[in-house]
């Protein structure tokens, strides 16, 4: 399959966004020492739901995605790129990354956030969801 | 004789290449992958394999629902691995000089798949 036809296909996607869900929460629950039974009732959802999403098949509502960032103690952030732009860099057509900000408000506070790009050939878009 | 070549898959972007098979100049894999197209009934899931293939050439963790090993022997240095999706299976195995592709198939004829996959493997390898 070509590069531009993967990068304008849903499957490459919704699979790079989901694989780095399951990373993401895979990461928080090793560091925390956190059960998958323990996160489940932390975030008020079934265990079924924690273990769709580490199997790399989060497929839920927004707000799901939302709550379930919040619970990571990261904030998500969704960029929309066109794809026209995206395609002369190369480098895929969207990007999830979870960042680390250091604030200087206050030295001891330090927030996660996490980025979310799609990108799309209609127009650029950016919602930002900020604590 | 038979030959055995591989090319890179260049739809991908990773650190590490990942090849695809081509035995007397038919790659296995692309003629699944048209197949897939031809059909139209998982596009979606061919697309996904990509993304897949794409987080496995960065080096990046996967669930083991979607990227598993299967070899059987596990001193085996030609490791072999299944990429998955609801539908398809993508069969590959390490090589010195990266993971190569080698075949595609259903998930309703994994087991012959696999038996097949593992007879290409014997044969590539013992040609190398």
């Amino acid at each position: 399959m070509k590069r531009e036809d993967l990068i304008k296909s849903k499957g490459y996607n919704i699979t790079k966004i989901q694989n780095e869900l399951f990373r993401q929460l895979h990461e928080y629950l090793k560091t925390n020492n956190i059960t998958q039974t323990q996160f489940a009732k932390d975030l008020g959802v079934t265990k079924g739901y924690v273990s769709q999403i580490l199997n790399g098949d989060f497929d839920f509502k927004l707000s799901k995605l939302v709550e379930l960032s919040l619970a990571m103690g990261k904030i998500p952030e969704v960029k929309f790129k066109n794809i026209d732009e995206n395609e002369k860099k190369d480098s895929g057509n969207f990007k999830l990354t979870y960042l680390t900000e250091h604030r200087l408000k206050n030295q001891s506070e330090v927030a996660e956030s996490t980025e979310v790009y799609f990108k799309n050939n209609i127009d650029s878009k950016l919602f930002k969801i900020t604590k | 004789m038979v030959k055995y070549s591989f090319n890179e898959i260049t739809g991908i972007n990773g650190l590490q290449s990942i090849f695809k098979l081509k035995i007397d100049k038919r790659c296995q894999f692309d003629e699944f992958e048209n197949e897939v197209i031809a059909q139209g009934q998982y596009i979606d899931e061919i697309s996904s394999i990509y993304a897949l293939m794409e987080d496995v050439a960065n080096n990046k963790l996967l669930p083991k629902t979607k990227f598993r090993d299967i070899t059987i022997n596990k001193k085996d240095k030609n490791k072999e691995y299944e990429f998955k999706t609801k539908h398809l299976r993508v069969y590959a195995i390490k090589t010195s000089a990266g993971k190569i592709i080698m075949l595609g198939g259903y998930k309703n004829t994994q087991k012959k798949d696999i038996a097949r996959f593992r007879n290409i493997k014997k044969t590539f390898l013992q040609n190398q």
